[in-house]
């Protein structure tokens, strides 16, 4: 049985956080109540998954770029412009996110 | 809808244009063939365009999804189809191809590809084809507006 306090409960979805794993009830991962398995998960672990998906949309970018100096017959030139915007706007939007995550960082920072 | 479900529109577009061009080039160099492997002149290629989707459809009116409005994800070719359109007669007695006996003798079947279709077609195309790239040019300047909220603090 396990006993849940009660600010972390939200609905019916409990959430369990374990700051330190040497603290009591080593939980890595927020527990989620039966009927809602599509809890989001961690900020870290979304922002990580983002990320890795804005590198897959560059290197669509750096392949589409390697076909068209290597085969121009096979692929078409918008194509490859459209995959090379495509991921300097990921790579905006990343960047813009990293700002964002560092003013908060320092806005927590100069708390004093 | 993805972040970038406009410019993958646009991008279908792109695509589906470029190949229509491309088979615009193929009639007009074709203009006076008279000789192709399945006999006959050349008959006038025509590319017809679908809607494009991803999506898998269900006949049965009994699930939802099917109901729903859904945006669409650009456009695909369906195929290239031949024009039956009845081919040009050209007087031309000493021509290789030239019809040998019957009332039509004498004269050279042509293909059915008018070159002024053919050119209005050419423009026409290569306007649609801004138009898809302007859309992309505008999907990417609201992405970077969207952006600016962000960016100003």
């Amino acid at each position: 049985m396990e006993i849940f306090k009660s600010w972390d409960v939200i609905g019916d979805a409990v959430i369990q956080r374990a700051t330190h794993p040497r603290h009591f009830g080593i939980i890595d991962k927020p527990v989620v109540s039966d009927g809602r398995k599509n809890f989001i998960g961690e900020f870290g672990d979304i922002l990580n998954k983002q990320i890795s998906k804005v590198n897959e949309i560059q290197l669509t970018s750096d392949e589409l770029t390697q076909k068209l100096a290597v085969t121009p017959n096979e692929v078409n030139i918008h194509d490859v412009m459209i995959a090379a915007e495509k991921a300097q706007l990921a790579l905006n939007f990343t960047r813009t996110i990293r700002d964002k995550l560092i003013t908060a960082y320092q806005t927590l920072i100069n708390l004093r | 809808m993805g972040m970038f479900l406009s410019i993958d529109t646009s991008a279908s577009g792109l695509s589906a244009f470029r190949l229509k061009m491309d088979v615009v080039a193929n009639n007009i160099a074709n203009v006076n063939t008279t000789r192709t492997p399945e006999g006959g002149p050349y008959k006038r290629q025509r590319v017809v365009f679908a809607p494009r989707d991803t999506k898998v459809r269900f006949k049965s009116p009994f699930l939802p999804n099917v109901l729903k409005p859904v945006i669409g994800t650009g456009v695909r070719v369906l195929r290239v189809e031949k024009d039956d359109a009845p081919f040009r007669l050209v007087w031309d007695p000493t021509h290789p191809d030239a019809i040998k006996s019957g009332p039509k003798a004498g004269y050279v079947e042509m293909p059915n590809v008018n070159v002024v279709t053919e050119m209005t077609d050419m423009i026409a195309i290569s306007r649609s084809y801004e138009a898809n790239a302007m859309m992309i040019e505008h999907s990417k300047s609201i992405f970077n507006t969207a952006l600016q909220i962000g960016r100003s603090t």
